[in-house]
């Protein structure tokens, strides 16, 4: 696998502030035709580098060339249009749609009169299909198709415009692994076809499968860009997570963990937690009073372990016990009956209650109480809803305000609130930081350290290794579906921990 | 007395809002001068009352279902069906007068349980379902009242609808009744709470561990036994049941709701706003028959009205979204 041929982009000397922070400092970057991979843990600096590729957003300094000439693009239809494609993480298609409807939307074969030519719309579809040699059907409805296939016709799609530059950002974090192979087949394809490929993933293994050369980011710095063959696991490791020499025990800031005593007893006890192409036979146990850190990339099940405990997820194999007896949660409601708790990952989907004040949003998982009689109580439920507002520190501290006239952090607070005015033993948060500004992660973190001095245990599942290992007691290591560490933060640095996720 | 600077902004934001308040007093004022005070006088107002009680009392179950992001389109032929067995058991079979009332209401409920169990545990859309339960409803009707009129209720059953106590229709007293009834349930009830939750973010809700299944059978039954109410009102009024009892009703009570600031989006409104849409709708229509408008037209009116409220509502949640960017 050589490089030899003409660079067809070269994004020079890029650098970028966030917030007078360096998301890229000074990064060279060069695409041939191969499978470039770009690769670094959440905030190294990968998306960053592509969004500015892509025109979504400029560059501070630093310059592009495409094909040896300067351009600047001021958006990503400007990239499309100079033939630099990318296929985005989430799927964006319309499932009740033929696969023929999704590739040719806004340019349908015609007849003379205007109308669609169906027949010829879908020819035009199987030749786009044709050149990944795909065998679906291009009348097939998307939403039938497996997401591997949604994928590939994704890919098809991107082909279709012709494009010189083909940027996948992390294609196959929602694949089973058997499916991984068939995407990997494909990209190389691909690249056989003439188109420059940018891959970005987390996972190692098909890092090193995939990629003629690999480019390693770390904090906003290019740490080297190799040859595949010149690279080894344990060495791409320490480029992203560096030397554990360089990783300054000082960086050790986690100074609340308590080795929780066994003794104190089991809260939740897991055992071979399987659910088809997600985990497999995962078996760990909580605390009580414990902060328990579940971690991994994305795409390797963590997410899943939140929902299955608090009965969202029921599809799966293995079993749960609580404080010693045998549970089984089939609705969230009977979660919340037994005493759990949960924080979703989509707060705007699946936690606020936008056209509510924040008020009822806070007592929303504590109705029972308040209206104890059926009907309120104002005495209890003011009470309940100041000294919550107090906890969780809400500032402007009103209850009768719109929820969705908070900012992020705040409105996750509010979510969270609800479980503290509860008896809730257990208390599941999946991404708690997620789209909450900087500020206030440090003041969500601090509120969990907290809700453990009142007997809750909790577990934090997220993909902010540095974020877990700073509140965590204990941490869960997760990679393809399976727990593959446990990392003790009070004697490891974060890094640790990442390296064993993307090994 | 904590906030009460935020009480005070929030009940004029509140009013702005559903500015139900404000069309009624405009309407009342100009219907006044225009039918020359005919409109104002107390035989008229008892007249307006007494036609705003059923199709008020069906809004107040539809506003309820309304505010869980559903529709119920089967009321007319829930007071249908159950107007005609109520009427046979009275008539033809001699079911003691009570018991018939009794059986009534239980026919009412029962038909939106059906609703709400197809809706909430089978997760049928509700507009279909509730269509398809409006032609079984008074399909069933028809049959069973053989296309006649049964006539000849037992005396006593003229109490709903002619009846009074302390100077006002027993209709009226039955309307104030369940309106009240379903603004204590609404603000101050836990099952009220959690209904604007479920409206507001269904999936939310689920997940805070609210009991979403139970309550959505709960409104339907709850729309349905208004629905069974109604039927009881308008047979003791016409003191027979005939199967156009309840005929576009539903269309009625929906349009109420939506003026009285109850929105098609869920999760926003109140059954007193409900119950003064209601108002407004039988006032313009009683105001256009003093003045002797031709009733095709007033059709046409009261869907203007009806488009007005909607685009009105439409309009101010964009406003709103604006606002918060």
């Amino acid at each position: 696998m050589e490089a030899v041929n003409e660079p067809v982009v070269v994004l020079q000397n890029i650098s970028k502030k966030f917030g007078g922070i360096f998301a890229l400092n000074q990064v060279t970057f060069d695409l041939r035709n191969e499978i470039h991979s770009i690769v670094g843990h959440n905030g190294a600096g990968k998306s960053t580098l592509v969004r500015i590729l892509m025109g979504a957003i400029q560059p501070d300094d630093g310059e592009i060339y495409l094909n040896g000439s300067p351009v600047s693009f001021d958006s990503p239809r400007e990239a499309q249009e100079n033939r630099i494609s990318m296929v985005w993480q989430e799927l964006s298609n319309f499932p009740n749609l033929t696969v023929t409807e999704n590739l040719l939307m806004q340019r349908f074969v015609t007849k003379a009169n205007g109308a669609i030519n169906w027949k010829a719309s879908h020819d035009l579809c199987k030749q786009f299909l044709q050149r990944l040699s795909l065998d679906i059907d291009p009348k097939s409805m998307m939403g039938k198709l497996s997401l591997a296939q949604q994928q590939l016709v994704e890919f098809s799609k991107a082909l279709s415009y012709d494009p010189v530059v083909l940027i996948l950002d992390e294609p196959t974090s929602a694949l089973s692994f058997r499916e991984q192979e068939i995407l990997y087949e494909k990209i190389i394809k691909i690249k056989s076809q003439g188109v420059a490929v940018v891959f970005i993933s987390h996972k190692l293994d098909e890092i090193m499968t995939l990629s003629d050369r690999v480019t390693v980011l770390r904090d906003g710095q290019k740490i080297f860009t190799k040859m595949g063959n010149e690279l080894d696991k344990d060495s791409l490791v320490e480029a992203i997570v560096g030397k554990p020499s360089e990783r300054k025990k000082e960086k050790i800031r986690n100074t609340g963990q308590r080795d929780v005593d066994s003794n104190t007893g089991l809260i939740l006890e897991v055992k071979n937690l399987s659910l088809e192409r997600r985990l497999e036979k995962v078996s760990f146990s909580l605390n009580k009073g414990e902060i328990l850190g579940i971690t991994g990339v994305s795409g390797s099940g963590i997410s899943d372990i939140g929902k299955i405990l608090f009965g969202i997820e029921q599809d799966y194999t293995g079993e749960i016990s609580l404080e010693g007896h045998p549970y089984e949660s089939l609705t969230p409601q009977d979660a919340v009956k037994q005493g759990l708790g949960y924080v979703p990952k989509d707060r705007k989907e699946e936690g606020i209650i936008p056209g509510m004040t924040v008020g009822d949003n806070i007592v929303l998982s504590t109705l029972k109480q308040i209206y104890m009689t059926g009907f309120v109580n104002n005495r209890i439920r003011d009470e309940v809803i100041y000294r919550i507002m107090d906890i969780i520190d809400l500032k402007p501290r009103n209850p009768e305000i719109a929820i969705s006239s908070l900012s992020g952090g705040n409105q996750q607070k509010v979510v969270m609130a609800r479980w503290i005015s509860k008896k809730t033993r257990v208390l599941i948060l999946d991404e708690p930081t997620r789209g909450v500004d900087v500020g206030a992660i440090g003041k969500i973190y601090s509120l969990i350290r907290d809700l453990t001095h009142q007997g809750v245990s909790v577990i934090v599942i997220s993909s902010e290794f540095e974020e877990v290992h700073s509140v965590a007691d204990r941490m869960l290591v997760f990679n393809k579906g399976k727990i593959v560490g446990e990392i003790k933060p009070a004697s490891s640095v974060w890094e640790d921990a990442f390296a064993l996720a993307i090994k | 007395m904590k906030f009460r600077d935020s009480k005070f902004i929030s009940f004029f934001s509140n009013l702005s809002k559903n500015g139900v308040v404000i069309i009624f007093i405009v309407i009342v004022i100009a219907l006044a001068f225009l039918t020359k005070g005919k409109s104002i006088k107390p035989s008229n107002i008892v007249n307006i009352m007494l036609q705003t009680t059923t199709i008020g009392i069906l809004a107040i179950g539809m506003t309820l279902v309304i505010i869980d992001r559903g529709i119920d389109l089967s009321v007319g032929g829930v007071a249908a069906l159950s107007s005609a067995v109520g009427a046979i058991c009275m008539t033809k079979l001699g079911v003691p007068w009570i018991l018939c009332v009794l059986i009534m209401l239980v026919i009412g409920t029962l038909v939106g349980m059906i609703n709400g169990f197809s809706i909430s545990v089978l997760k049928m859309p509700a507009f279909i379902t509730t269509m398809a339960m409006l032609k079984i409803t008074q399909g069933s009707a028809h049959y069973l009242l053989g296309g006649t009129t049964i006539f000849g209720l037992p005396e006593i059953h003229s109490v709903f609808g002619q009846g009074s106590f302390i100077g006002i229709p027993v209709a009226v007293w039955i309307l104030i009744f369940f309106t009240l009834i379903g603004f204590l349930l609404l603000k101050y009830s836990r099952f009220g709470r959690e209904l604007y939750a479920m409206g507001g973010n269904p999936k939310a809700a689920w997940i805070a561990g609210i009991n979403v299944t139970q309550n959505r059978i709960l409104i339907y039954a709850i729309s349905g036994f208004l629905s069974a109410v109604a039927a009881l009102i308008i047979t003791s009024r016409i003191m027979c049941a005939q199967v156009t009892i309840g005929d576009g009703s539903e269309l009625d009570a929906i349009a109420s709701a939506v003026i009285g600031g109850v929105s098609m989006a869920g999760g926003e409104g109140g059954v007193l706003g409900a119950v003064a849409g209601t108002f407004i709708i039988v006032m313009i229509n009683n105001g256009l028959n003093l003045l002797a408008v031709s009733p095709y037209i007033q059709t046409a009116i009261k869907g203007t009205v009806i488009f007005t409220a909607i685009a009105s509502d439409v309009i101010r949640r964009r406003k709103e979204l604006r606002l918060k960017q």
